[in-house]
């Protein structure tokens, strides 16, 4: 079996932010829009970069991270679907049936890390014109899983480049951080850090899942037993 | 000694052949068609533009939602004053049972509504029924609220079929109406009378459970959210029962205080008192469960039911939340409580605050655990923008639509009195038939 998944070091991220653009144009998340989307926090980031300030003046610590979604083993979005648009598929990753969601947000309302995003408002002609991705996954029932844009009133979210991995093995090329030439997510792809390792965590030898076993590493809210197929590798 | 006074005080003094226009009738049903007609309009532009709500990617769940749990809980006052009436046998209240359930109905009917238009696809609701997942709490309450609905309804049917015999036998224009939803049913001896008696009975057994379970399904749909403090806590489903109960009841109070007359309710003398009385005792319990929430809550050191509550208590929700110590506890408890307050008008002024204080409850355990966020971030108010507030009262609107409606074409309450009447009036029970027949159509 095959369970991809993320580990972010945050040693290495100089918070540049370049794997939230890159996603943003890998998965054709639309362009943030106007200010006041963003100010009511519409805006859509599969990828979003969270930034957390601990102390007071002098003594102040700048914790950031990026934050895909996790691909939770124990995802809460998941079970409570009322329409099974959204699941787990069998590589581990967490997906939405674009074609199939009713747009009811229950998955948004109990994923604890705020991964899921609604698409509020219709996205102008003007982005569809410019280029976007143009890749289409469907599932083996027919559904959309894929990048491709999404219509309005239904649930998205990052699908770790779904796109980029079936290709990959269609055309039976490499994959993950760990081989040269290995196809990776977007984000890891980008990081010029070399922050984020994309892989197999199945895979004992992967540098995902030796990474995920360092001491170093932790994941987000690990006490709701969620378990985030996403490691991070702590600072200092 | 009450029940022969009660026919007579009900019974109107004139029954008059109503053949003119009614004019507060036709005013109420256009104005809430043009409010419905408004919200249908604004709906069909967001499913092209976009949703137009106060709502987030975080705070996802908005005004429309709060309704949802508002009306799928005023639906509970029906159901509970009709099993009171055939379970406990609490005959007093047999006289407004089946009004009572009619508000219950409508207010299931528009629980639906409310999701219409709320869902992203609302186009795609049919595929709750092709995919459903079975462990969604949102699948369970699809198949209770269609089950509720089906045995609601016909616990209605029965409970009125004698009523609606009655109506087809009279000469009126509406006769083909009554005879088509009585399939040609005319039995109406003391045999039928008593089986139709006994299967309402019966069903009430079945009703009552089947209550408690779509409201406390209603209230694990955001208990069973692990993630979210405030939502996370087995106090929820009861809170919901209780929470139903209490403005169900008060609905059902309010409504008949407000337009019993105009409907021709026949409601017995001190029943409008008897339901204040059984909300003076319920309120407490309600008080009760909140006060062992938050002792809970602010005793510990688990930052996050307290971050929620203390935001409720203390942050921007705090009108709300003492809106709702205020109008859902404190004040209608004083005015229910002593007989002296307890007045039709007692009853029917605490029951419109019970009412409005349960909805800033929902409001409060809707909104209020989506603000605060498990990632880091800021706390975001929710605010609705107008559009929501429009769709919800014009699904408002479409329930006092379907009130008007359905008193109008049904005049149950008149068919009730007349076969309840009292002896001495039945020497003219010819004449007022006559004359309502005509006003029914």
């Amino acid at each position: 079996m095959v369970r991809w998944g993320l580990a972010i070091d945050l040693d290495r991220c100089t918070a540049c932010q370049a794997c939230v653009v890159a996603c943003r144009i890998e998965n054709n998340v639309v362009p943030a829009g106007s200010e006041a989307r963003v100010v009511q926090e519409r805006a859509i980031y599969w990828n979003q970069f969270f930034t957390e300030l601990h102390g007071t003046y002098p003594d102040l610590l700048l914790h950031s991270f990026p934050r895909p979604c996790m691909h939770c083993e124990n995802p809460p979005c998941v079970s409570v679907c009322p329409v099974d648009a959204t699941y787990k598929d069998a590589d581990g990753r967490v997906l939405v049936r674009y074609d199939r969601c009713i747009g009811c947000r229950y998955c948004m309302v109990a994923c604890p890390y705020g991964a899921r995003y609604f698409n509020w408002v219709a996205r102008g002609d003007a982005f569809l014109e410019d280029g976007p991705n143009p890749d289409l996954v469907r599932d083996s029932e027919g559904w959309l899983v894929g990048p491709s844009p999404r219509p309005l009133g239904v649930v998205e979210k990052c699908t770790l480049c779904i796109q980029r991995i079936e290709r990959a093995k269609e055309e039976s090329l490499p994959l993950g951080s760990d081989l040269p030439g290995g196809v990776v997510t977007a984000c890891a792809e980008t990081c010029p850090a070399f922050a984020i390792t994309f892989g197999d965590l199945d895979d004992p030898s992967s540098g995902v899942s030796r990474l995920a076993r360092d001491k170093r590493s932790s994941r987000l809210l690990e006490e709701l037993g969620t378990r985030p197929q996403v490691y991070y590798l702590a600072e200092g | 000694m009450e029940k022969t006074e009660a026919g007579m005080q009900t019974n109107p003094p004139d029954p008059k052949p109503e053949r003119r226009l009614d004019w507060p009738f036709l005013v109420v049903v256009v104005v809430a068609a043009v409010f419905l007609a408004l919200a249908v309009f604004l709906r069909v532009n967001e499913l092209q533009e976009g949703v137009d709500a106060g709502t987030s990617n975080r705070v996802a769940w908005g005004f429309l939602v709060v309704n949802y749990v508002t009306f799928i809980g005023l639906s509970a006052g029906g159901v509970i004053i009709a099993s009171l009436v055939h379970i406990l046998d609490i005959r007093r209240f047999k006289s407004i049972a089946t009004f009572a359930e009619l508000l219950a109905i409508i207010s299931i009917i528009l629980v639906p509504v409310f999701i219409f238009f709320d869902l992203g696809r609302p186009e795609r609701a049919i595929n709750l029924l092709l995919y459903g997942r079975i462990e969604s709490p949102l699948v369970w309450t699809v198949i209770v609220l269609t089950t509720y609905l089906a045995v609601c309804a016909t616990y209605l049917y029965y409970g009125v079929r004698r009523e609606l015999v009655a109506l087809a036998n009279e000469p009126g224009r509406l006769r083909w109406l009554y005879r088509l939803i009585l399939l040609g049913y005319k039995d109406v001896s003391p045999k039928a009378i008593a089986r139709d008696e006994r299967l309402v009975r019966r069903m009430s057994y079945l009703v009552l459970p089947l209550a408690v379970v779509l409201h406390s399904v209603t209230g694990l749909i955001f208990a069973v959210v692990s993630a979210k403090p405030g939502y996370n806590t087995a106090l929820l489903p009861p809170l919901f029962v209780v929470s139903a109960v209490v403005s169900g009841i008060a609905l059902v109070a309010l409504v008949i205080v407000a337009a019993g007359k105009r409907v021709r309710l026949p409601v017995e003398k001190g029943v409008v008192e008897e339901l204040g009385r059984t909300l003076a005792i319920l309120i407490p319990v309600l008080g009760y469960l909140l006060l062992m929430e938050w002792t809970v809550v602010f005793y510990g050191t688990d930052p996050g039911a307290r971050n929620v509550w203390l935001f409720i208590t203390q942050g921007a929700y705090a009108p709300l939340f003492w809106g709702l110590v205020l109008f859902g506890l404190v004040l209608p408890f004083l005015i229910l409580a002593p007989r002296r307050t307890r007045t039709r008008n007692g009853v029917a002024v605490a029951s419109a605050m019970v009412v409005f204080g349960i909805f800033l409850e929902r409001y409060l355990i809707v909104e209020a655990p989506l603000l605060i966020p498990n990632l880091p971030g800021a706390v975001r108010a929710f605010a609705p923008t107008l559009t929501e507030i429009l769709l919800a009262l014009g699904v408002y609107a479409l329930g006092i639509l379907l009130l008007a409606l359905s008193t109008k074409l049904f005049p149950i309450g008149e068919a009730y009195r007349r076969l309840h009447r009292p002896a001495p009036a039945a020497p003219q029970e010819p004449v007022s038939s006559h004359a309502s027949g005509e006003s029914g159509a």
